[in-house]
């Protein structure tokens, strides 16, 4: 049964999580994938996402510029294949700066 | 594979209409996906028990389709502590007063039914009355809620006309030489010209009360000027220390008592006025008694009331001098 602080734990380690995710959607989408693939390789990198947070974050990047999807037919079956659009890989620069800010503000913070 | 449709279509249903078929070809082709990554694992057809334990593992339909929507809510989390502060507002300043005023009303108007007969008569009433003032007061902070997204009027607003910060246990002083004029002025007036028992005797009536109210009479201009030194002791000292709170509750506790014993006392010995027979003059003089008694529940929560109200100072005092608590701003005299 999970404690009090487990539970917090997890609500804090998903808040942290959440704001990287973008980022990291947007690096691997540098190269084209669809929903699926993109999902096993950001696990491969230790990021498992749930589908149900994945897939309505594509569309809001999607809605937002910052990717372009298309369908095409793959393995006899229609996959939406999405790409890092050319506003996307501005806003990609500006996050990576702004994430490696971050990093490093709170590595010097957090080390014992 | 019904099932896995019976999914999508749960889902499609709670979809915007213009993305409906999009988003569900793409979330089929991902199932697709996944199902046959977990047969090649498990060498077989997925049975129908691997499926919903895979659809469940997906979430709930309404769940899944609540991702892709816009977050929306009657009342979003800026306004919604408002909100409630406002309902509590509601609740302690009208709803309360007015269920008590409703139950000694239809007492007073149906003496002969239990108090939880009346009670219940009450509910009955304050049941829409409730539904509509809560239905009132959601549908103006829908309406704030639009509007504050649409103008962001929160945003808009000045340091300086925050409201001053208010020190509770800081007695005003005009307030304590009103009480103290008050208290004294109503001491001299009541041994002056009420400590008799003929009360009333002009224009050919005559009242006369029996010897409970000369004790009545005494008690509360003893207890006026009681409230007289304690006003007078507050405006010297204008902030409210334990002990004056607790001599504040303790005259009001005497007062009630005072005024709910009259009440209950049949006080009225005799009433005459002219051309009135004996008969009908007695029958006056127990009607006043009958109705004096039947004030008694209003007096009651009157005085708990008052009572309450002092409750929570002295308790507030003691609290806000407890050396556990840092006021630096405020200072607390005692007596």
């Amino acid at each position: 049964m999970p404690t009090q602080t487990d539970a917090v734990f997890e609500n804090l380690r998903l808040e942290l999580r959440r704001g990287s995710l973008v980022l990291a959607v947007l690096a691997t989408l540098r190269a084209e994938q669809y929903g699926y693939t993109l999902r096993k390789t950001l696990g491969d990198y230790g990021l498992d996402v749930d589908e149900n947070t994945l897939y309505p974050l594509l569309r809001r990047l999607e809605t937002q510029g910052l990717l372009v999807s298309e369908w095409r037919e793959e393995n006899k079956r229609n996959k939406r294949f999405y790409l890092l659009s050319a506003h996307g890989e501005q806003i990609l620069q500006q996050l990576r700066a702004e994430w490696e800010a971050i990093n490093s503000s709170l590595t010097s913070l957090v080390k014992e | 594979m019904e099932t896995l449709q019976r999914y999508l279509h749960a889902i499609e249903f709670w979809l915007p209409k213009a993305q409906r078929k999009d988003i569900i070809a793409e979330l089929s082709e991902d199932l697709h996906s996944q199902i046959e990554e977990q047969q090649d694992q498990f060498g077989h057809k997925m049975s129908d028990a691997e499926l919903d334990a895979l659809l469940k593992q997906r979430g709930n339909p309404l769940l899944v389709a609540n991702r892709y929507l816009p977050q929306q809510s009657l009342i979003g989390p800026v306004l919604f502590p408002l909100y409630k502060f406002v309902l509590k507002i509601w609740a302690l300043c009208w709803l309360t007063p007015a269920a008590v005023l409703v139950v000694l009303v239809k007492h007073t108007q149906h003496p002969e039914l239990p108090w939880t007969s009346t009670m219940s008569l009450t509910i009955g009433w304050l049941w829409t009355a409730v539904f509509v003032a809560i239905g009132t007061i959601t549908l103006a902070f829908v309406v704030l809620e639009r509007v504050e997204a649409k103008t962001h009027f929160l945003e808009n607003w000045n340091p300086r006309k925050l409201p001053p910060v208010r020190d509770p246990n800081k007695i005003s002083r005009a307030s304590s030489a009103i009480e103290a004029v008050f208290n004294s002025a109503a001491a001299v007036l009541l041994v002056c010209y009420t400590s008799s028992l003929a009360i009333w005797d002009s224009s050919g009536v005559r009242i006369h009360l029996t010897s409970v109210w000369l004790y009545f009479v005494w008690g509360l201009a003893f207890l006026s000027l009681l409230n007289t030194a304690l006003s007078t002791a507050n405006f010297v000292r204008p902030y409210w220390s334990t002990v004056r709170s607790i001599i504040r509750f303790a005259i009001d506790t005497a007062g009630t008592i005072l005024v709910c014993w009259l009440l209950k006392a049949h006080v009225v010995r005799s009433f005459w006025a002219s051309g009135l027979s004996e008969a009908k003059a007695l029958d006056t003089a127990n009607t006043i008694n009958i109705w004096l008694e039947r004030s008694f529940p209003y007096a009651v929560v009157a005085g708990l009331v008052i009572l309450g109200i002092d409750l929570y100072r002295v308790l507030r005092v003691t609290r806000d001098r407890s050396p556990h608590l840092n006021h630096g701003t405020v200072t607390v005299s005692s007596l």
